[in-house]
């Protein structure tokens, strides 16, 4: 460690999720020298955590869930080695022309459309397995979604995950990734392109959490917290934020860059998404297979801003979600075989905001007003619905929503007064700091934001090594 | 479950009765679902508070030791209150749904995991809930499980793996800090009182000794001293401010008490239990990992680790080696614990010290003895007789400081001994069940033989057997034997005994008496009798050995305050006590100075100047007298500190 302290490094990257490893990836591969922090841990596959409460304590922020000021979302924010894509359920879809358009019309970036965005998303996806869910594979709580959906007479779509090998002929179940996939299937950057990005001379050092970032003479300067205790420090010419968009935010703010531009933080965006269960008669046992092969794919749903997926959970989060306490809540947990699960995930529209108290840890500001909460209802009236149409004998809401999509705070735009990133993936007046992760994202998409972040980290490293 | 097993490094134990409390009101059990508290989950809380942040964690703690007195009533009223947060206007229904999502999450996440206490045999969670995914991992994936270490006679590989395991828990322990571990041992203190039945059972098995030798040895004298331990560990550990002399002045000076790592303890096959218990508790209390081996005569197999469990101990932390000690002996020091305990022999001491020289790993050894007893002619003599019986007889004979030697004044003698044997021949000898008999029989084979050859000896030297002549020496049931007529030609004369003889002896004068009481070889104990304490204390004294008793025998063991070990052949190093509290600590020297841009008067440059000053400075310390040489050390040392100045500035002229 000591060695690197005195290094000056070409690039060091704040955050080891899905948007380092992949710019970074493309980085070292030209020769660059790389360093990569993470406030996780490094596991493997034979290391990740085998129970929901290890997973979540030691998986995420907080030891688990984050609330916001209101405390009624609840944000699951990854702190790992491969971030968010070690404990997604590894959808990746493509923004459409709706998300575009509107990133453009906020932005006022002209580069970003579906065409543009073509060839980036084309490479992301060289970079990973992509996979559907086969038929035959589907548990039955898809075959209720889809059933609900023939019933309702919507339309939806299989879903593209980016996995290699579930070997669900063995009876394996998904469910037992959302801690790490310990088949190696999941498509997560440790098992991809930081992988080779690390075979190509990347240094990866995990479980220092960046708390401060300066200029010092043209080069960056980085401090962290070393978990043995005290700190640490190295430089680098170009640093990349890769921290997310909490994490880049608090980043900023604690190191004083909102006096210049005092946008960020702002433009917090997380999809609020609400997990509802149908109660049968028969058992459904989601937690079995493939749990999530169905996704909503309704052009009515998308005019009014949500999606429905086809999702299940551990039993510790569940237990969270329904009502009450005592008897009433072991009636409920005691008849969980029996539930079926799909969620609402809605673009949200009203933004949110990070700040940072005396201590630096970061607030979180995030309302939903009448048009968020509108398109929740009606996403969770068509869920019921599905339910019923199914069969259902009752239906029980989630206590609370849940944030695990989190975008902005370092919005892309051109206007430094109302924007952080500048079109060409750097902070707005400096050459040196890069951002191409969630954070940049300039409003909600209402679309999975991960395999996006595999193509903006794309195309902002090919900017980066085309003006070296 | 029981509340006292609970233990946190994150949660005190009122913080963690206001979470069963209210783990019980949110998961109260069904007739399919177990409580919260049933399931013991709460035993890893820690897992979760270790990644919470220290505002979440400290909100936490407020709350439980809130709902700690609160009454349930009123607890199941917030939750309900929670239930409807949202009809709440928004500042309260924020701080409800925070203590909602926390307190549900503190209390849910734990319980569907699946975890349980240790030994918990009820309904798992998973099954309730119909949980049970599959994952086959393919031969890359598999997730590696601990290897499996044999602990019952390990291979060398095991014994790697042992101390592997125990340098790994050694940093976990000392991170819980003493007070923290003190709980543990207040667990055991439970575990070993709610078992007590049990363990007696499981002593007399492998001991044979009589019920009451072993509630009174073993559990008494057991819970006696980790009782010890709870009431002064914490103050025996606190750092300590030693003082600077005037020479330093300006800085501070502290010792710390650090564990050593991991020690090795190897007991006898005497007092299993107590001799397991006390060195291990001893030892974890200080902040050590530790490698324990019982006798392979009396190892009470599984008893030790089941109460440690139970109270909490994870496997690394106590680690229990069977095995013979000729084959595991070497082995174990070769495994270099950086510390070695061994109550026993003089040739296992012998060989363990001899192997651990290798390494120079320290050793302690708490060796046998020949322990005298002298009895004054101003004695009670009734009391002074039933007291030579109990400390020559308890344990069939078998401790290390029981009487082996019993030396009466002429004067007193003849009635001494009349009383002597009247009250020998009254003991009942049987391996009881109900506490009514005095002795057991001898506890392992090669004692009784061991025994068989002294009495042989003797009595074809001529020794009159006052009791016990009729033994076959051949049964396991010694008898109580009082001898007369012992010489120095004698095997009883010379050798650690260890069963139920007493030769007795007469002398003339206190001279006398110290000189025979004097063994040329071993020193661990001995007893003096008189009315008259300063002679009592004179002779006290005089006597080469490690502990004494006065008026009173085997009894300096019976305060746990006291340190406890030998002189000479009988071993060396203290353990117990204050004075030997320290035996399994690093003791660690602090001198603390303040970082500025002094210079000190002993580094370099030397110069002659700086020579003679100095040279000054200590004939004006060290005179005698006590005001001035204060005064002119004063001036020397100012004078010495204003050149030292100047030196650093201009440097060497």
């Amino acid at each position: 460690m000591a060695t690197e302290q005195f290094r000056i490094f070409d690039f060091i990257f704040v955050g080891a999720g899905i948007s380092g490893p992949f710019m970074a990836n493309d980085l070292v591969k030209e020769g660059a020298d790389c360093l990569m922090l993470e406030a996780g841990k490094a596991y493997t596959r034979r290391t990740y955590p085998t129970n929901g409460l290890d997973g979540t304590s030691q998986m995420y922020w907080s030891g688990g869930l984050e609330l916001g000021h209101d405390a009624k979302i609840a944000f699951l924010r990854p702190k790992v080695v491969g971030g968010g894509s070690i404990v997604n359920q590894a959808l990746v879809d493509r923004f459409d022309a709706d998300a575009w358009d509107s990133w453009r019309s906020v932005s006022k970036v002209a580069d970003f459309s579906v065409d543009k965005m073509a060839p980036w998303y084309d490479r992301a996806e060289s970079e990973i397995e992509i996979q559907e869910i086969p038929a035959h594979f589907r548990n039955k709580n898809a075959e209720i979604f889809d059933q609900g959906f023939k019933n309702l007479k919507f339309d939806n779509a299989p879903l593209r995950r980016a996995q290699s090998n579930c070997r669900l002929e063995e009876g394996n179940c998904c469910i037992e990734c959302l801690n790490g996939c310990r088949l190696g299937s999941k498509q997560s950057t440790p098992e991809t392109v930081l992988k080779t990005a690390l075979e190509n001379g990347l240094t990866l050092v995990p479980e220092i959490e960046v708390t401060h970032i300066s200029e010092h003479k043209g080069d960056i300067r980085v401090t962290g917290l070393d978990p043995r205790g005290g700190q640490v420090s190295y430089r680098a010419r170009n640093l990349v934020l890769g921290a997310g968009a909490i994490g880049n935010a608090r980043l900023l703010l604690n190191s004083g860059f909102e006096k210049k531009l005092p946008h960020i933080g702002k433009g917090f965006f997380c999809h609020p998404q609400f997990m509802s269960f149908g109660v049968y008669e028969e058992k459904i046992n989601s937690h079995l297979g493939a749990f999530q092969a169905f996704k909503s794919d309704d052009k009515g749903f998308r005019k009014e801003g949500f999606k429905l997926e086809n999702v299940y959970a551990g039993p510790e989060g569940i237990a969270l979600l329904v009502p009450g306490f005592g008897k009433i809540h072991h009636e409920y947990m005691e008849r969980l075989p029996h539930f079926a699960c799909i969620e609402v995930c809605t673009r949200d529209t009203n933004p949110g905001q990070i700040r940072v108290n005396r201590k630096g840890k970061a607030l979180i500001r995030k309302v939903q007003n009448r048009e968020d909460l509108n398109r929740y209802e009606k996403g969770a009236k068509v869920i019921d619905d599905i339910f019923k149409s199914t069969g259902a004998k009752q239906i029980v809401h989630g206590r609370f929503g849940i944030g695990l999509h989190l975008m902005g705070c370092c919005a892309m735009g051109t206007d430094p007064a109302t924007s952080v990133i500048d079109p060409e993936f750097k902070l707005h007046g400096y050459k040196n700091i890069f951002s191409a992760d969630s954070s940049i994202f300039p409003n909600a998409p209402g679309i999975n934001p991960s395999l996006t972040i595999m193509a903006l980290s794309k195309k902002a490293a090919a900017s980066i090594l085309r003006n070296r | 479950m029981t509340d006292q097993m609970m233990i946190s490094r994150y949660f005190s134990q009122s913080q963690l009765k206001g979470l069963l409390k209210a783990g019980d009101i949110i998961l109260p059990g069904t007739q399919a679902s177990p409580s919260f508290s049933a399931t013991g989950c709460i035993h890893h809380m820690d897992r979760m508070a270790k990644y919470l942040s220290e505002d979440d964690l400290n909100g936490l703690r407020m709350v439980f030791a809130a709902f700690r007195w609160m009454p349930k009533w009123k607890i199941k009223l917030i939750l309900k209150l929670c239930n409807h947060s949202s009809r709440l206007p928004s500042f309260m229904g924020a701080g409800l749904r925070m203590l909602e999502i926390g307190l549900k999450g503190a209390i849910l996440s734990p319980y569907y995991a699946n975890l349980t206490a240790p030994g918990y045999d009820g309904k798992k969670v998973y099954d309730v809930i119909g949980w049970h995914p599959k994952m086959v991992v393919n031969e890359d994936g598999i997730p590696v499980k601990q290897t499996p270490v044999n602990l019952d006679t390990p291979t060398p590989e095991d014994v790697a793996e042992i101390y592997q395991r125990a340098k790994k828990a050694g940093p976990e322990i000392r991170d819980w800090g003493v007070k923290k571990r003190l709980e543990f041992i207040s667990n055991l203190k439970a575990a070993i009182l709610a078992n007590q039945e049990y363990i007696l059972d499981r002593l007399q098995a492998d001991t044979k000794k009589s019920r009451f030798d072993a509630i009174t040895a073993e559990i008494f004298g057991t819970l006696d001293f980790l009782d010890y331990l709870e009431k002064n560990a914490v103050k025996f550990l606190s750092d300590r401010k030693v003082p600077t002399p005037f020479a330093l002045m300006g800085k501070k000076s502290k010792v710390y008490f650090e564990p050593l790592g991991t020690a090795l303890l190897i007991s006898p096959w005497n007092y299993p239990f107590y001799q397991a218990i006390v060195p291990i508790a001893q030892a974890f209390v200080v902040g050590n990992a530790v490698v324990f081996k019982p006798s392979s005569d009396t190892p009470l197999k599984g008893l030790v680790e089941a109460l440690l469990a139970q109270a909490g101990f994870l496997p690394g932390w106590v680690q229990i080696v069977y095995g013979q000690g000729r084959t595991i002996g070497n082995l174990l020091v070769d495994g270099r614990p950086d510390k070695i305990f061994l109550i026993g022999s003089q040739p296992v001491g012998k060989a363990i010290m001899e192997r651990a020289s290798q390494y120079l790993i320290p050793v302690e050894l708490e060796l046998g003895g020949k322990d005298p007893m002298v009895v004054f002619e101003d004695v009670n003599i009734e009391r002074a007789a039933a007291g030579a019986i109990w400390g020559a007889f308890t344990t069939t004979g078998q401790s290390c400081t029981s009487v082996e030697r019993l030396f009466v004044h002429e004067e007193i003698y003849e009635r001494f001994k009349e009383t002597l044997v009247k009250e020998t021949l009254k003991l009942v000898q049987a391996t009881d069940e109900d506490g009514n008999a005095d002795i057991g029989p001898m506890t392992t084979k090669a004692q009784v033989k061991a025994i068989a050859a002294q009495v042989a000896d003797a009595k074809e030297k001529g020794a009159v057997f006052l009791t016990g002549g009729d033994w076959d020496g051949k049964s396991d049931f010694v008898p109580p034997m009082v001898v007369e007529g012992v010489t120095k030609d004698m095997l009883m004369d010379q050798e650690e005994n260890f069963g139920p003889l007493l030769p007795l002896y007469s002398f003339t004068s206190e001279a006398q008496a110290i000189e025979m009481a004097n063994d040329p070889e071993y020193g661990l104990s001995a007893s003096v009798w008189s009315q008259d304490l300063k002679r009592a204390d004179r002779v006290a004294r005089m006597i080469y050995t490690g502990n004494v008793s006065i008026n009173n025998v085997m009894l300096t063991e019976g305060n746990h305050a006291l340190p406890f070990g030998g002189v000479g052949k009988s071993g060396f190093g203290r353990y117990k006590g204050e004075f030997g509290f320290y035996a399994f600590a690093n003791i660690k020297a602090i001198l603390i100075d303040q970082n500025s841009a002094k210079m000190e008067a002993n580094w370099f440059p030397y110069t002659a100047k700086k020579y003679q000053i100095f040279s000054d400075l200590t004939r004006a310390l060290y005179s005698p007298g006590r005001i001035l040489p204060l005064i002119r050390g004063a001036f020397y040392g100012l004078k010495l500190e204003t050149y030292v100045k100047k030196l650093a500035k201009k440097g060497r002229e």
